[in-house]
């Protein structure tokens, strides 16, 4: 599990960090928790990378409010304050995504990661990343090109 | 996203985790260790006086399975009001993503077994699909492709590095079709293989999708549908971007939405080789009715949630559902192989899924409430019930029986893998069986898992 934390943790903590909008606190709390978890229960977890991510992923989500705020891609208010983590340039940007499309964003677009594997790591499935994906890319068209003057095609 | 996006976004990637992470790690890992089972008992004695009705308890147990043998057969499943993989099957489902990136064979009751073909250690085999004869199993090959298999796992912080500049398609390896003759034990034959060069599998794997008369085998690429002859190994390419392909019953005729529902659906024959519009319909998931007659179709962008219904020539289309609820799912609208119902998956509250039959004679629904997953079957040191919640759904042959790929939401303490394969019959769903635990529920399209009876 250490092993795994030392190649893959950084990488979840932003992805988190991406999916929270900055919030630093949920970042900390949601990547610990899971790689607690792997550690506690790592004898039934055949794939750990997946695992760890999906884990950190479920445990951010109940963090940032869960059902309802995600089904409509809010951020409560409090997501971003004294630890925000990133410039308010890109936390404005991602606050005009649910946390699912900025974690895919993330791993897709900087971590450079495969559609297909995106799901892998999600739990989900390629069509609903390739969705989630392209209202992104929808959405951070509208709100760049009209609010920050950054061309996004 | 352009290079200013990239710019913006770049202090993620220069941000730092605390130096303290790992050491909350092991704090809370001592937190939740308590909850484990103890790995020792406390006392010599006591090990010594359990081990002791345990084994007592397993001499019982031997010798009652050995009368239950000598007077009856012993049952498939050992759950007597699970479904038989028997009736219109040829009783195996294929499955992939379970371990190794490997195809494997499944039937209640018993362990899964690998399908043994030649050429792929080391390779991702992917998206098993039944002949319609159910006498041949078709899959998607990679090779070298496996490095998310296994032990081995992805060097994320490689990929983070590399970002800059990259796009959308990936050629992760090889892609290759492999046909392979399956017996009703499950010992395999000849392997044919037909090799797919050019096709981007870093965007998506090689999901072939039989026609109905078993000739051609269809797969969506990132810019193009590949349409391969079986007989001659002769692979047309039809340009587009597909989203959903389904084979028209009867025909040699293959419906293609495209993604997003960008373009009207279209019906390439592969008679003539030409593509023609299905009227002006707008779909992101499609579904043939069994006697080719009438698309089911959904997720157009005038009207994404509602189920449409349109004849064959593109003319009389009626909305069946006027709201399915969100449409982001993996394969869209399944129509039974009986005809009088359309079984479609849809997002909860969260990320929690449900699966409902809508009856198309009138356009009534009712919903199949989430499986209870307990505890003991997860092992999982809590007492709570934790529920199956449906990625995405088939049909078996017969009709009366659901397959779902499901994941359920033990995983915040479950110990097990989360994804699973499970038999659901239509209207006693309460009598489901898993077939197997771990099971890969990402496919896009109703490929045959479930393998039809040979004639």
């Amino acid at each position: 599990v250490e092993a795994v934390y030392r190649s893959h943790g950084g990488v979840v903590w932003r992805a988190v960090l991406m999916m929270a909008a900055g919030d630093r606190g949920v970042a900390d709390e949601a990547t610990a928790e899971a790689f607690a978890r792997l550690l506690a229960y790592r004898d039934g977890v055949r794939d750990p990378v997946a695992w760890v991510f999906r884990t950190a992923f479920g445990v951010a989500a109940k963090e940032l409010g869960r059902a309802s705020r995600i089904a409509h891609g809010i951020l409560p208010d409090e997501a971003v304050g004294d630890e925000a983590e990133l410039p308010s340039e890109l936390t404005e940007a991602l606050r005009e995504l649910s946390p699912e499309q900025r974690a895919a964003v993330f791993l897709h677009y900087i971590a450079d990661l495969s559609v297909r594997e995106i799901a892998r790591l999600s739990g989900s499935t390629a069509a609903t990343v390739r969705v989630r994906l392209h209202r992104a890319r929808r959405s951070l068209k509208v709100s760049m090109t009209e609010g920050l003057g950054v061309d996004v095609v | 996203l352009s290079d200013g996006w990239r710019e913006l976004a770049a202090p993620v990637v220069d941000v730092e985790p605390p130096l303290d992470l790992w050491a909350r790690v092991l704090q809370r890992e001592a937190q939740l260790a308590p909850a484990r089972p103890p790995s020792r008992f406390p006392r010599r004695g006591l090990a010594i006086a359990l081990a002791a009705v345990a084994c007592i308890a397993v001499i019982g147990l031997l010798a009652l399975a050995a009368h239950s043998r000598s007077s009856a057969p012993a049952p498939a499943n050992a759950n007597p009001d699970a479904p038989i993989l028997g009736p219109g099957t040829n009783g195996w489902v294929a499955v992939d993503g379970y371990r190794n990136d490997q195809i494997y064979l499944v039937r209640p009751g018993e362990k899964a077994r690998p399908l043994e073909v030649a050429g792929s250690a080391g390779a991702t085999a992917t998206c098993p699909s039944w002949s319609p004869d159910g006498t041949k199993l078709l899959f998607g090959r990679v090779a070298g492709a496996s490095q998310t298999g296994g032990d081995q796992v992805p060097r994320l912080d490689q990929g983070l590095r590399a970002a800059e500049g990259a796009g959308d398609a990936q050629s992760a390896g090889d892609a290759e079709l492999v046909i392979v003759p399956v017996s009703l034990d499950g010992t395999t034959g000849a392997a044919k293989v037909i090799a797919l060069h050019g096709f981007e599998t870093g965007y998506t794997a090689p999901c072939g999708m039989w026609s109905p008369d078993g000739r051609w085998i269809a797969l969506a690429g990132p810019a193009a549908v590949w349409v391969v002859d079986t007989q001659t190994e002769a692979i047309r390419r039809v340009p587009g971007l597909p989203g959903d392909l389904e084979w028209r019953p009867g025909t040699d005729d293959l419906a293609i939405a495209s993604t997003m529902a960008m373009e009207p659906v279209t019906i390439y024959s592969t008679v003539t080789g030409k593509l023609s519009r299905l009227g002006e319909v707008k779909a992101a998931h499609i579904t043939w009715s069994p006697d080719g007659k009438t698309l089911a179709y959904t997720g157009g962008e005038a009207d994404a949630r509602g189920l449409w219904l349109v004849d064959a020539d593109g003319s009389n289309k009626r909305l069946l559902v006027s709201d399915m609820g969100s449409a982001n799912h993996g394969i869209g609208p399944v129509w039974s192989p009986a005809g009088d119902r359309i079984a479609y998956q849809r997002l909860t509250q969260g990320e929690e899924h449900e699966v409902v039959l809508v009856n198309v004679a009138d356009g009534t629904q009712r919903t199949i409430a989430p499986l209870v997953a307990t505890s003991k079957q997860f092992r999982v040191d809590r007492s709570e019930n934790f529920h199956w919640y449906p990625w995405a759904v088939w049909w078996a042959p017969d009709g009366t029986t659901l397959l779902y790929a499901a994941w359920n939401d033990g995983i915040l303490g479950a110990s097990a893998e989360v994804t699973a394969l499970i038999a659901v019959p239509a209207d006693r769903p309460h009598h489901a069986t898993i077939l197997i635990d771990g099971g890969n529920g990402g496919h896009q399209w109703p490929i045959q898992l479930w393998g039809r009876q040979p004639e």
